[in-house]
């Protein structure tokens, strides 16, 4: 079943009906052209301003995630290289007597 | 610029209409949101209407009006006082329809008890009639959270009411 409206629905309905009636005055239109030509224009900085923006408050996290990744991944890359290396090193120095 | 002013002002200065009382603070509201338009303008990019863009500017701004009033009430040296002690502005600026303007001057004097969100939540939603899907949109809210915060919002206003009635 449903509830009949309250007292407090049809009574804001009706102030909210009647609200929406009123008609504000129409702002001072001259003092608005007077402020709007005084604003100065900011003109759009070029490249630079971009690769700013792509690193805005809302980024800063994805983007430092993405270089952590990026950082580890040539680490492992350069560790596995290096122990790849090893044995070489190690036949290179007995080859040798420890001389280079 | 002129143009685009001249082309909006009507539509702007109707919904900041919906956030004041007076005339005066009417003209602040469309005039900052034109001068937020002006500074944001090199950011404003094509894929979105422009007066969908400059209406979001507006309501920002009468938000942030909301907010600004807030924060002066709790450091008011009078707590007591609220906006429904300022003067009439009937006596500045005649209404063209008084009952309807009394009305309104009822409304926002409530609303103005509720915090700057949920008195932003149901002006848009009663006194302009958006959809509070559209309103989560304009302001970067979940729907869920924006029907939660408009329940509980009515139901503040139901209490205001009731005491004014007993009052």
């Amino acid at each position: 079943m449903k509830t009949p409206p309250s007292n407090f629905d049809s009574r804001w309905e009706n102030l909210v009906r009647q609200a929406q009636a009123d008609a504000g005055p129409a702002p001072d239109l001259p003092a608005l052209l007077r402020a709007v030509r005084q604003a100065p224009v900011v003109s759009r900085e070029g490249w630079a301003a971009e690769f700013t923006a792509l690193f805005a408050s809302a980024r800063v996290v994805p983007a430092c995630l993405a270089a952590s990744c990026a950082l580890a991944c040539f680490a492992s890359w350069q560790a596995w290289d290096s122990w790849q290396a090893l044995p070489w090193a190690q036949l290179l120095t007995t080859a040798t007597g420890g001389s280079p | 610029m002129e143009i685009l002013v001249g082309r909006h002002q009507a539509a702007v200065a109707r919904l900041l209409w919906r956030f004041v009382r007076t005339k005066a603070d009417l003209d602040d509201l469309v005039q900052e949101t034109f001068l937020r338009m002006v500074r944001g303008l090199p950011g404003w990019r094509a894929q979105q209407p422009f007066s969908h863009w400059l209406l979001r500017i507006a309501t920002n701004t009468g938000r942030d009006y909301f907010r600004r009033q807030s924060v002066r009430r709790r450091w008011m040296v009078e707590p007591n006082a609220t906006e429904s002690d300022a003067p009439a502005p009937e006596a500045i600026d005649p209404a063209g329809d008084p009952a309807a303007r009394a009305a309104a001057n009822e409304v926002k004097a409530l609303l103005a008890q509720l915090s700057p969100d949920e008195r932003t939540l149901l002006t848009l939603h009663h006194l302009e009639g958006w959809g509070l899907a559209q309103i989560a949109a304009q302001f970067g809210w979940t729907l869920t959270a924006t029907k939660l915060r408009a329940w509980r919002a009515r139901g503040r206003l139901r209490t205001l009411l009731q005491t004014n009635e007993s009052s």
